[in-house]
């Protein structure tokens, strides 16, 4: 295994420059409008076939525009925050230990 | 049908070209033993492809009749699948110089391919101990103390596995009689109570990483040698979910099981410093939804879970191989020490990101074509509550494995990093995998053809699968995203997690140190009774009896003047001294020793 470490007069990479990174960013906001867009021309427009049966209480929710982003971003959220709380709880760590925590 | 031998009906076994490997890579050296890795499944992989569906092989063992292979459609698949995977473990590979380590790796892959041919449970059960042990090398092969304890840790729950499927055999024989030891569907039984279908569905979720079963998984990958995960990846869990679907299919009791494995990992994999732990965490995540189709149990469910089975092992060993490929050449595999690398290794940054893409089911790549196949047969079958929680876990292991394990591995921060590009073995085994991984991704019908049901005409590419499916992955990454730029993610902090293993290794250690107190401490006190206070008693017992025996005696003999002239005083006290420390003279003990013989002899005569 082979560690090296080089830091003199190495090449400037294109995502070096954070506007380059802004670019992206804003490309990828422009596809979350585009998707967007696309589900409510496609949901209005023409005949977006429910996945949930007629019996399920979801039914009527699930073919509405934009369900599966909205759902997705509040999942995600919620997610981060679960995943913070089973961490630590104010200043407290509930399941992080040490890493050498076996160890000991 | 393969007939070879004189009277019974047995084929070469199809994990026969990979078993051949093994042995000779475990006497031939340097690149000749690497060679076997790839010429094994190659042959293998020909061969499989020549078996005929329908065809079989037995041998009569103790009486019994053993059908040692079977072959099916859902057989073959997973036959061309463990063949394609140890080809592509065993380019990956190839710069190993570890007899050892081949050899076994090998012999994973055909225990692998004997589980997936068993005809019956004789013969699952002799292939799935296999598994256990051969597996297990895969670990120790890093040799650091850490793996060593990780391998014990996974054999315990191997080993367990192959009891528990033995004691559920035994128990069905018990029952039924030789019809048991058939692979038939047990799913009647299982829901009827029967206690023998129970153990074996225990021992396959044990392999399977059911919830509180599953920590060997994380605990034993993530302490594997850089290739090892590779080759775990691809045959442990796929074997179990290849008997759960032979065994167990619309087993309702699968449906939450698999919901809760397609959840729960997702939480512990945002938390995760290890890369390659966070990538065992999404396994089970993925595993949970071949569960939740095995468990629906419609034709299109079961095709989907085996077809998930099928690009999961692509994927996800592209996964695994990526971060192998870092730590190799880094030497560290922890989010908190890694990013940047995309700078000196940009194709296995291009490969990862294309695994990482399958995996979170963009479409066009695999993980599209099979994951959508569970999702809408879950909301066709009316199981909303699943529906929302494999909604969940899809835009979940996008936070995990889609952008995490690349993204702090290969960007984020400029770790300082600067490692060579993955040798080119590597380099190729990703290539071969990135393809797959695109090819079936574009053609999903090369895939449905080869399940049992041909996908019953699914088609995942209509508008609303697609549009759904973008949208929920795209605003997931917009979380990330929006939740990065503002510092609210997570941060990669050098820890561990506490997971179930909490409960055992505590509970291990409380033993240890309970049996530690009360084995040692009765130890103490049983030496202290028996060799320290009764052995000085008796010591002095016998001691003091003699002394005051002589006592007794000295007076008569005084008065006789057989012990000479000094003091009455002075003659006790010799006596007495020597009688304690046992140096009386010879003549003395001789005296005293005929004396008690005539006694004896008096008392025997009268």
């Amino acid at each position: 295994m082979s560690k090296k470490t080089r830091k003199t007069k190495e090449p400037k990479r294109w995502l070096d420059d954070s506007t380059n990174v802004g670019k992206i960013i804003r490309g990828f906001y422009f596809a979350c409008g585009f998707v967007m867009l696309a589900d409510f021309v496609f949901s209005i427009g023409w005949h977006k076939h429910a996945a949930l049966g007629e019996s399920s209480l979801m039914h009527g929710i699930e073919p509405l525009p934009f369900f599966y982003g909205i759902y997705g971003f509040l999942a995600c959220v919620g997610l981060v925050h679960a995943s913070k709380l089973m961490r630590s709880r104010k200043g407290k760590n509930v399941l992080m230990r040490e890493e050498d925590y076996w160890d000991q | 049908m393969n007939t070879l031998g004189a009277s019974i009906e047995i084929g070469i076994h199809p994990a026969f070209a990979l078993l051949i490997g093994g042995l000779f890579a475990s006497f031939l050296r340097g690149r000749f033993a690497s060679l076997t890795m790839v010429f094994a499944p190659v042959l293998g992989l020909w061969y499989v492809s020549t078996l005929e569906v329908g065809s079989y092989s037995s041998m009569h063992l103790f009486g019994c009749e053993i059908m040692g292979v079977v072959v099916d459609s859902q057989a073959k698949l997973f036959g061309y699948l463990f063949h394609l995977a140890a080809l592509v473990a065993g380019i990956y590979s190839f710069h190993l110089r570890d007899p050892w380590q081949i050899s076994m790796a090998l012999f994973y892959a055909a225990t692998a391919v004997g589980v997936a041919f068993a005809g019956d449970m004789l013969s699952l059960f002799l292939w799935w101990e296999g598994l256990a042990i051969t597996s297990v090398f895969q670990i120790w092969s890093r040799r650091t103390k850490r793996a060593e304890d990780a391998g014990f840790r996974y054999l315990f729950f191997h080993v367990s596995s192959g009891l528990l499927l033995l004691a559920g055999i035994l128990i069905r024989f018990h029952e039924e009689g030789s019809s048991a030891l058939s692979l038939a569907s047990l799913t009647d039984s299982l829901e009827g109570g029967d206690l023998g279908a129970v153990l074996i569905l225990l021992a396959i979720g044990t392999k399977a990483a059911f919830p509180g079963l599953h920590v060997w998984l994380k605990d034993g990958y993530a302490e594997a040698t850089p290739t090892g995960p590779v080759w775990l990846c691809a045959f442990t869990t796929k074997c179990a979910v290849c008997m759960l679907i032979r065994l167990f299919p619309g087993a309702e009791v699968l449906i939450p099981i698999g919901g809760i494995m397609a959840v729960f990992p997702i939480f512990y994999a945002i938390l995760e410093n290890d890369l390659r732990r966070v990538l065992c965490y999404s396994k089970i995540n993925q595993i949970g939804f071949m569960v939740v189709g095995i468990g629906i149990g419609t034709e299109l469910a079961i095709d989907g879970a085996i077809a998930h089975a099928f690009t999961h092992v692509l994927y996800k060993g592209l996964l695994f191989m990526g971060m192998g490929a870092v730590l190799y050449r880094t030497g560290e595999i922890r989010a908190s020490h890694l990013g940047g690398l995309y700078k000196t290794m940009p194709w296995t940054t291009g490969f990862c990101i294309i695994g990482a893409a399958s995996i979170s089911a963009f479409p066009l790549f695999s993980g599209f074509i099979s994951k959508s196949i569970i999702i809408t047969e879950a909301a066709r079958n009316g199981n909303t509550l699943i529906w929302l929680c494999l909604l969940f876990a899809s835009a979940g292991v996008l936070h995990k494995a889609g952008i995490k394990v690349p993204y702090f591995a290969f960007f984020a921060r400029d770790s300082g990093l600067r490692p060579k590009e993955a040798p080119i073995n590597m380099l190729i085994a990703m290539g071969i995998s990135s393809f797959f991984c695109v090819f079936l991704g574009c053609n999903p019908q090369w895939l449905y053809a080869m399940l049992p049901n041909q996908a019953m005409g699914y088609h995942p590419y209509d508008a609303t699968h697609v549009i759904t499916q973008l949208q929920i992955l795209m605003f997931a990454a917009l979380a990330f995203v929006l939740q990065n730029l503002k510092g609210k993610y997570p941060a990669e902090v050098p820890s561990v997690n506490l997971d179930v293993d909490w409960l055992y290794r505590r509970i291990g250690r409380g033993f240890i140190g309970f049996t530690k107190i009360f084995w040692n401490g009765l130890n103490q006190q049983v030496h202290a009774l028996f060799m320290g206070e009764l052995v000085r008693r008796v010591n002095e017992f016998t001691k003091s009896g003699q002394v005051q025996v002589l006592e007794f005696i000295s007076d008569p003999l005084y008065s006789l003047g057989l012990l000479g002239k000094d003091s009455r005083t002075k003659v006790k006290f010799r006596l007495s001294k020597r009688a304690r420390l046992g140096v009386h003279p010879v003549g003395l003990t001789a005296f005293f020793s005929t004396l008690f013989l005539l006694g004896f002899l008096l008392m025997m005569i009268s």
